[in-house]
């Protein structure tokens, strides 16, 4: 390998090293606040790294390296508690000086950590395959927050989907193949970089063109291989989602078939799903603080569950697609009801819309942001309004119903226990309303809430019965179910509804956000001149729970989109106020952060620039002179797209430049560098100089223009010269 | 000084308010375009405005905007924010260049959502229509000079919540050199309080005392300009002159009657009191504020209430009013709990440590630490949130970690797991001392809250000493005796003299620190300074012999008081150990738990066998003190080490009601 693409290589690992370093800074910063801003730690770090792999190089040993490293890292921090115990001996002692020792503390861990693990890769022979192996197993153990289906962990991942507007499932997946293609993209450097003190043979084969398409051809296999492989985990996990973990309520409105879930109500999660926005007071809530919005209902008995019974029955169920525009009837003879309206905005896919009580028209609204939202709907519910205590005096069911219907309504559950549970429960009460209160007060007090219940059943078995009749262990389709078969089993016409269950004290401006965590089930009764009312069970012993709070920032987030459009407050309006931070990234770089870096960048290179080309006049000695001249001269040239080839002689390159006569330069350094002469003089080198005038004197002006601009003498003095 | 205040003062509107004409026909909503019957009732007795009239939809698309205005308007005077702001919306898309529209949706997000930074928008937008149709100040026009008066309010309030000090004294500065004072008179009675306010957060004390007190003279906005004054003084060590004018603010809020908010001058007369280091009074005050509707549902008062009974170590005192604020708050359910929940963590994260229920602690410190605060209506700020959550934090952790160490592992298993989480813990925990010392030092001014019971912070000052043993004797040293030269009172010269002691442990002599803890301990008021009373003997305890008599004197004087904290400090109880009765299994076992075997004299409590029920594998200890039957437990199980480790949950957790499971 020769020794250009050997330099490379080793400022590609340390490239790489460094990437690392700064992403794991950030990692870790996220996860515990670090103190000390980011980027003075990850220069710290980027400093070990550098110095570690040059002086790896030297024939220092590990002792050595690891006393000086201690010496580095441990001494600012030493020294600022020693200048503050001086100073206490004056009196001068400061808090700054403990908080700089502090600061310095950590960059020295930072420092000491990046130092030793980059000695150790060029030194140790396995310290690559270790690294690896360390690195993988800490995504395994994060990605590992992700069990259970719960596709929002870790928290810092979810956090930068969102931000970047990715699905959090889409964005594990992505993130996880990165990692694995970073893994070997870096073991195939490191195998190619040449470690002196660590191979046996300290110059390896570089690759030659043939192997370098072959392996190219074969990692575009490879990634096509994976992309294939992540649409259909994608396709299959985001089906699941929301229709079977969410708390156990699915989605989706199928004749015969159900979307609650029994076994498990794991992957419940904060994952936001929808912004619900309340467009008037909602002052006669009977329910408040609580809402329940109502996707679908449950009401016919297949024997073993309750299912969807089709548009034939739950005529008040809006039976469409969210994007699909719904025109429902209002119902005359209900009362105690008054008109709501509400905009819905989806932000996970849903099979069907909801609403609060029962919609009499959906319209779909024009999405505000298509990136944010699946989709926007107006509902017009008929919310309740009425009082919770004027239930009682009302009966049960709708003398307008059929038999059929009714029929339909009150099919019990064939086991006898139900029926004989809720006599024993309600015994003594005879008005419907107070047996259904009676049956939910008794479940809220026997039941454990757990999103685990693990009951042993076969499917096609009763799932309620070991809840009901055993450890009292479950969630609410458990409870929901129970609610119905024994109300059944004392003749009062019921359902489950299925939709969201919010808290309004989490609202904002009547702003709710709903989660998959508030994805319910409940009972409902038909309450004759009332309709359908929610007689839900509140478990007074909780064994396991997926409850969060909402996170405030993120519904001012989205409340933010719902606003005006910008022509109407454009952003400019607040962009020098004070106090005044917009949605944004919370840990990402801020772009306008980057602009410092980028001016200092562009001053470093700037500077770079000035010092390969007019370093040689300021020059103390005629031996650097001569050196930094013939650098000047063939950086000039370098960008200007002349450069010395591999294995050429720097006076076969200088007799091949045909921009300027860089002979006499060219003699001379050689000369001076095979045959050293103590009486070199500046005046020499001035002289060669002078005899190569400008050497870009010759191109177009515009080509003088490029080459003035051109990086490529600066990133070849960067990477180890060669000129 | 934390100030309880929030401005709403009554928009100070632009539009003449005109009630709505009741009209007979049956209202029918617009929006439900689909066929249906009417649900209003037209004829409603109770609605004697036609609110519901007005909440209709229907004739929106042929009202104006300034129909639509007007109709907002009335709605949020009728306590219906959410219809309000549909229609001013509506009023927004019908008319864009209309500023009156912006400028309302700027109050609705002030005063009634909080949403600040949506609030600048929606004025500065308003200004900008409104200079763009009107030139710039100054005008000539007394309607404009008002119009353009509101607008300057509207900012210089926002900016103020927006903690954008500096801009909001430049509004200010605007409207006095435009001469609105004295244009809109009474109407700018708001403009000292405010001044006065921003001059006191940008350190100019002097300057805002001046404001307050020519705002008094002026007789401009009586209790707001009373509160702030009181306020400044109470920070200007006058704390006489502060408690005088909170009194009057008190009578004048009084005089309102229904409209007046006595809960915040009560509150900040408390808070005064408190520092004064007079506990009864300062809980009186509090106590009263929180029968008043605006002490009530703000909850400062009863987090000031909570805090200082975890001082005096009554911790059910302390759930009870965090109960009764929930209580208070749930009758707003409009109200968001982002408000409050970040404090109300706080405070019943405490109430769980000190009664050993350490897992539920983390969970509330850490809901703490995450839980945004609305700051802008108490004063406070999110830096002395997220210090003494950090605080709090890493003494959870701390303690979780000695509970792990007194906890007999059932399995290998188990230990491994235990052994993990204590050392997780142990690092976690050092690491948020460290960091907390770090903002203590940098965001918090060179931890300018050390003054004792400084009412802005919300550490909590009996155990401060944890933190503040990390720093350097040096920096401590200087610190301290700074602190010693302007703080001059006796009270808090008692926690001086205990952080010095806990801080330069290392550096005294071991009786040198102990003497200091044992005359803190003297001298502690009792009932009063009981947490830094515990505090005091657990630091003397560390200190001590296991077998000696004074560390078991002590550990019983802290077991009948808190006996939680010796389990969380990882100090361990002397009991005699009946091994005669005791199954030999268990009492092998026993100080692998919280217990020390004091041998037979001088230990007051003994832990003895007991009989098992008839034929089963259930082995029983019981724990009994003779002249303390309070403490007495038994407690059984098959398994050994859980009998150990029930017995020590028995004994060193102390169940209290404090908010559920959360």
């Amino acid at each position: 390998m020769s020794a250009r693409t050997g330099l490379g290589l080793f400022w590609g690992v340390v490239a790489f090293r460094c990437l690392g370093a700064a992403i794991a800074a950030l990692f870790v910063n996220s996860l515990v606040p670090l103190g000390t801003p980011v980027p003075v730690i990850c220069l710290f770090g980027m400093a070990g790294i550098v110095g570690a792999s040059l002086v790896s190089r030297s024939r220092l040993t590990s002792l050595a390296f690891v006393a000086s490293c201690l010496a580095l890292s441990l001494g600012p921090p030493m020294g600022a508690i020693l200048l503050n115990w001086l100073l206490s001996i004056f009196g001068l002692s400061s808090l700054l000086l403990e908080d700089l020792g502090m600061h310095l503390g950590t960059c020295g861990v930072a420092l000491f950590a990046a130092a030793m693990t980059t000695w150790m890769f060029w030194r140790v022979r396995a310290a690559v395959t270790a690294e690896a192996i360390v690195m993988l197993a800490i995504s395994v153990l994060l990605f590992a927050g992700h069990r259970d289906l719960n596709f929002d962990r870790p928290k810092v991942m979810n956090s930068l989907a969102w931000r970047l507007e990715v699905d959090p499932l889409a964005m594990l997946i992505i993130v996880g193949t990165i990692l694995v293609a970073a893994t070997l993209a870096y073991l195939y450097l490191a195998s190619l970089a040449a470690r002196p003190r660590a191979d046996e043979i300290s110059v390896r084969q570089a690759p030659g063109r043939r192997q370098l398409v072959l392996t190219g051809l074969m990692l575009a296999g490879v990634v096509t291989l994976v992309i294939g492989i992540e649409r259909g985990l994608y396709a299959h996990f985001s089906a699941l989602l929301l229709g079977r973990v969410s708390n156990g309520v699915g989605s989706g409105a199928k004749e015969g078939v159900s979307p609650l879930t029994f076994q498990s109500a794991l992957g419940a999660s904060s994952q936001p799903t929808a912004l619900v926005r309340l467009e008037g007071d909602y002052t006669n809530n009977p329910f408040s603080p609580v809402l329940y919005l109502r996707e679908t209902a449950l009401s016919s008995f297949n024997g073993h569950e309750l299912v969807f019974a089709g548009r034939a029955f739950d005529t008040d169920i809006a039976v469409s697609r969210p994007n699909e525009p719904y025109t429902g009837k209002e119902d005359p003879e209900l009362g105690g009801r008054k008109p709501l309206v509400q905009s819905v905005y989806l932000i996970a896919n849903h099979d069907n819309p909801f609403a609060v009580d029962y919609p009499v028209s959906i319209v779909q609204l024009k999405n505000p942001k298509p990136t944010r939202f699946k989709g926007a709907y107006r509902a017009y519910s008929i919310a309740p309004a009425f009082e919770l205590e004027s239930l009682a005096q009302h009966g049960v069911g709708d003398p307008r119903w059929t038999e059929e219907v009714r029929q339909h309504y009150l099919t019990p559950h064939p086991d006898p226990r139900y029926k004989d549970l809720a006599l024993k429960v309600t015994s003594g009460l005879t008005q419907p309303v107070e047996q259904a209160e009676a049956l939910a007060r008794y479940l809220s007090k026997t039941s454990i809430y757990t999103l685990t219940p693990r009951h042993e059943v076969k499917a096609g078995d009763d799932q309620v019965a070991p809840f009901l009749f055993g450890d009292h262990r479950g969630y609410c389709v458990h409870f929901a179910h129970a609610m119905v078969y024994l109300m059944r089993s004392l003749g009062i016409p019921a359902r489950i509804g299925t939709g969201y269950f919010t808290d309004l004290s989490q609202s904002k401006d009547g702003h709710i956000l709903l989660r998959m965590s508030d994805r319910h089930a409940w009972p409902e009764v038909f309450v004759t001149g009332v309709g359908w009312v929610p007689f839900d069970v509140q478990p007074e012993q909780v064994e396991n729970h997926a409850e969060t709070q909402v996170d405030p920032k993120l519904l001012e987030e989205l409340m933010g989109i719902l606003q005006p459009d910008e022509e109407l407050l454009p952003q400019e309006l607040v962009k020098d106020e004070k106090g005044f931070s917009d949605e944004g990234g919370d840990w990402l770089p801020n772009p306008r952060r980057a602009i410092p870096v980028a001016y200092l960048l562009l001053a470093a290179f700037v500077a770079a620039k000035l010092f390969l080309r007019f370093g040689w006049r300021v020059a103390p000695t005629p031996r650097l002179k001569l050196r930094l001249a013939y650098i000047s001269a063939a950086s000039a040239l370098c960008d200007a797209g002349v450069s010395r080839e591999l294995g050429e002689t720097r006076l076969d390159f200088a007799a091949r430049v045909a921009l300027a006569d860089l002979t006499p330069l060219a003699r001379l350094a050689v000369e001076e560098a095979f045959a050293p002469s103590s009486r070199l003089a500046s005046r020499q080198v001035q002289d060669a100089m002078a005899a190569l005038g400008a050497p870009l004197a010759r191109l177009p002006l515009w080509r003088r223009a490029l080459a003035a601009l051109s990086p490529a003498s600066v990133v070849k003095a960067a990477s180890g010269g060669g000129w | 000084m934390i100030a309880l205040r929030r401005f709403l003062v009554a928009a100070p509107l632009a539009l003449a308010i005109a009630l709505h004409p009741a009209r007979g026909a049956r209202a029918q909503d617009a929006a439900l375009e689909e066929p249906g019957e009417a649900v209003v009732d037209p004829l409603d007795p109770f609605d004697i405005l036609g609110t519901e009239e007005i909440v209709s939809s229907k004739d929106d698309d042929s009202k104006s905007a300034e129909e639509l205005l007007r109709d907002g308007v009335l709605l949020l005077q009728l306590d219906r924010p959410l219809d309000a702001r549909t229609k001013l919306i509506k009023a927004l898309k019908k008319d864009p260049e209309n500023f009156r529209a912006y400028s309302l949706l700027a109050a609705y997000y002030l005063n009634y959502v909080g949403h600040y930074r949506l609030a600048l928008k929606y004025i500065k937008r308003a200004e900008q229509l409104f200079t763009e149709k009107y030139g710039e100040p100054p005008y000539t026009s007394r309607e404009l000079r008002s119009e353009h008066s509101d607008l300057l309010y509207y900012i210089s309030q926002i900016r103020l919540n927006l903690d954008n000090y500096e801009g909001a004294l430049g509004t200010l500065d605007e409207f006095e050199s435009l001469g609105y004072r004295s244009l809109i008179g009474s109407r700018a009675s708001w403009y000292p309080g405010s001044r006065a306010w921003v001059l006191m957060k940008l350190g100019d004390i002097q300057e805002a005392i001046k404001v307050a007190r020519l705002g008094v003279l002026a007789g401009d906005d009586g209790a707001r300009t009373l509160n702030m004054l009181g306020i400044l003084l109470s920070m200007n060590d006058q704390p006489q002159e502060a408690l005088e004018v909170f009194r009057k603010a008190i009578a004048h809020e009084m005089s309102l009657g229904i409209d007046g908010q006595p809960g915040t001058p009560l509150n900040n007369s408390g808070e005064v009191y408190k520092e004064m280091f007079d506990d009864e009074k300062a809980e009186s005050s509090f106590l009263r504020a929180t029968t008043f509707r605006d002490g009530c549902e703000h909850i400062l008062p009863s987090l000031n209430l909570a805090l200082l009974y975890v001082d005096q170590l009554k911790l059910e005192g302390a759930a009870s009013a965090m109960d009764a604020f929930d209580r208070c708050i749930a009758q707003y359910p409009l109200r968001n709990n982002e408000e409050h929940v970040a404090l109300e963590s706080l405070a019943r994260g405490r109430v769980d440590l000190h009664t050993g229920n350490v897992a539920r602690a983390i969970r509330r410190f850490e809901t703490a630490l995450d839980g945004t605060q609305w700051f802008g209506k108490i004063g406070t700020n999110q830096n002395d949130l997220l210090v003494a959550s950090t605080i709090s934090l890493a003494q959870a952790l701390r303690a979780e970690a000695n509970i792990l160490r007194a906890t007999v592992p059932p399995s290998w298993a188990a230990w491994a797991e235990s052994e993990k989480r204590i050392a997780a813990n142990s690092l976690r925990a050092w690491w948020l001392m460290r960091r907390a010392r770090q903002m203590l030092i940098g965001e918090l001014k060179r931890i300018e809250d050390l003054t004792i019971r400084n009412t802005d912070s919300l550490l909590e000052y009996p155990t401060l000493g944890d933190v503040l043993a990390g720093l350097s004797g040096a920096a401590f040293g200087s610190r301290m005796s700074q602190q010693l030269a302007i703080d001059k009172r006796s009270a808090a010269q008692l926690f001086y003299r205990a952080y010095a002691a806990q801080a330069n442990r290392g550096v005294f002599s071991r009786s040198e620190s102990g003497r200091i803890l044992d005359e803190v301990m003297l001298a502690a008021r009792p009932g009063l300074d009981e947490l830094l009373k515990i505090q005091v003997m657990c630091l003397r305890m560390e200190g001590l012999r296991e077998s000696s008599e004074r560390y078991r004197d002590l550990a019983y004087r802290v077991f009948y008081t808190a006996a939680p904290e010796l389990r969380n400090r990882a100090l361990r109880l002397p009991v005699r150990i009946d091994r005669a009765s005791l199954d030999p299994r268990v009492s092998g076992l026993i100080e692998d738990g919280p217990f020390v075997d004091g041998g037979e004299s001088g230990v007051l409590c003994s832990i003895t066998g007991a009989p098992s029920p008839a034929g089963g594998a259930e082995i029983r200890a019981s724990f009994s003190c003779p002249g303390n039957t309070s403490k007495n437990r038994v407690v059984g199980d098959v398994d050994p080490a859980a009998v150990v480790n029930k017995l020590s949950d028995a004994l060193f957790r102390e169940e209290i009601q404090n908010g559920g499971n959360s």
